[in-house]
């Protein structure tokens, strides 16, 4: 008898650790096969590699901004378009303005209706109402049809990247687009194709197993 | 000590050593690179040297699974093991820490750790048993738990391998993308 619940014992923690194992493996593969996040790009309106429009809005605090056009060197803008009834802008707000504070960027909310829900969206989140446009022409000429969505602006007027974006990564891609002068994400998995192409049919140095 | 236990290190020293050698064997050409990166001697030396070390894990696999000589075989599996952590140990030294480990544990490739080292010093450990005196005869009992304890040894053992892997893969992808 003892024999035979020994076995079995033993049995059940070999499946475990085989189940362990598999699960193990079956994580490393999906690593290897996760696709990098991206803002999801509309396909409307002006795209990216063009000029953004020119706009002179209005803000909360009531003076002029200009979107789009040239900026000071180095400098690069980021439109984000929110409203005080999209429970997803609310969440990303704190995050979008923490990124634009990391990576140095130009932010500038844009929302359109009601001023006062603005105005108290504004001072809930600490935005600076100078820096909140609000009003529709900023959207109609950036075809905004989703929210929240983002629009990344180099500093010679030029859109470099954007589409809805809900999370941290969405905007982080963004930047990525930025730095490699890849436009989307289809654009960079392309590109990844090509390079991995190239390097199979020359000679590695670095050995690599996969 | 417990033949069990003698006979749990002896299949567990078998079924790694055989397991490493059939990937360096499948990816001969790889290994003979991973053994030139890590620089402990001239290049023309390499392909000798990842030869060597395969034949060494072939006689550990041999005198080990057969059970012909079984302390020999601990012994030499111990000082293989010795001198990988030992290498390891100079290459991370040097901050050389990008080097595949050459482990062969998994589709990804694996970074040099600290980790790893403190893995084959416990393999050591766990191997150390078969260095004993020969073992009396087995009971039933004895056999069904050296054979269990041994494969499922192995098994947690490939499944941490690879759990760390993924936490150097995953520390690549981080870096690549913060």
């Amino acid at each position: 008898m003892l024999v035979v619940s020994q076995g079995l014992l033993w049995l059940i923690i070999l499946l475990q650790a085989v189940a362990l194992l598999a699960l193990a493996r079956q994580v490393g593969v999906l690593h290897e096969r996760i696709a990098p996040l991206g803002a999801l790009a509309m396909g409307r309106g002006p795209q990216p590699g063009e000029a953004a429009p020119k706009i002179e809005a209005r803000t909360l605090a009531n003076t002029a901004l200009h979107v789009g056009g040239k900026l000071p060197a180095g400098t690069l803008q980021l439109l984000f378009f929110v409203a005080p009834t999209c429970p997803v802008c609310k969440n990303l707000l704190p995050t979008a303005k923490a990124f634009a504070k990391t990576e140095a960027l130009d932010l500038i909310l844009v929302g359109d209706g009601d001023m006062v829900e603005h105005r108290n969206m504004a001072t809930r989140f600490g935005i600076d109402l100078s820096r909140f446009v609000i009003g529709s022409e900023v959207g109609r000429a950036f075809h905004v049809g989703k929210l929240p969505y983002a629009v990344l602006i180099s500093e010679l007027g030029v859109i470099v990247a954007q589409g809805l974006v809900n999370s941290r990564e969405h905007l982080e891609s963004m930047i990525v687009a930025h730095e490699t002068g890849l436009r989307s994400v289809q654009e960079y998995l392309e590109h990844r194709r090509t390079l991995r192409e190239a390097e199979s049919g020359g000679d590695r140095h670095e050995p690599e197993h996969v | 000590m417990d033949p069990s236990l003698e006979l749990a290190s002896r299949i567990l020293g078998t079924l790694v050593f055989a397991a490493a050698l059939a990937g360096k064997v499948r990816h001969l050409d790889e290994w003979v690179g991973i053994v030139a990166n890590y620089r402990l001697a001239p290049d023309m030396f390499s392909r000798p040297l990842a030869v060597l070390v395969i034949t060494l894990e072939a006689l550990v696999v041999l005198l080990l699974g057969a059970g012909l000589a079984r302390r020999v075989g601990a012994a030499l599996a111990i000082c293989l093991l010795c001198v990988f952590a030992i290498a390891m140990t100079v290459n991370l030294l040097r901050g050389r820490t990008e080097i595949d480990c050459g482990c062969f544990q998994s589709g990804l490739r694996q970074r040099l750790s600290v980790a790893l080292v403190v893995r084959n010093l416990l393999l050591v450990l766990a191997l150390s048993p078969s260095l004993g005196a020969a073992s009396q005869s087995l009971s039933f009992l004895q056999w069904l738990d050296g054979i269990g304890a041994g494969m499922v040894i192995f098994l947690l053992y490939r499944a941490f391998g690879q759990i760390l892997a993924l936490r150097s893969a995953a520390f690549v992808a981080h870096k690549r993308f913060a």
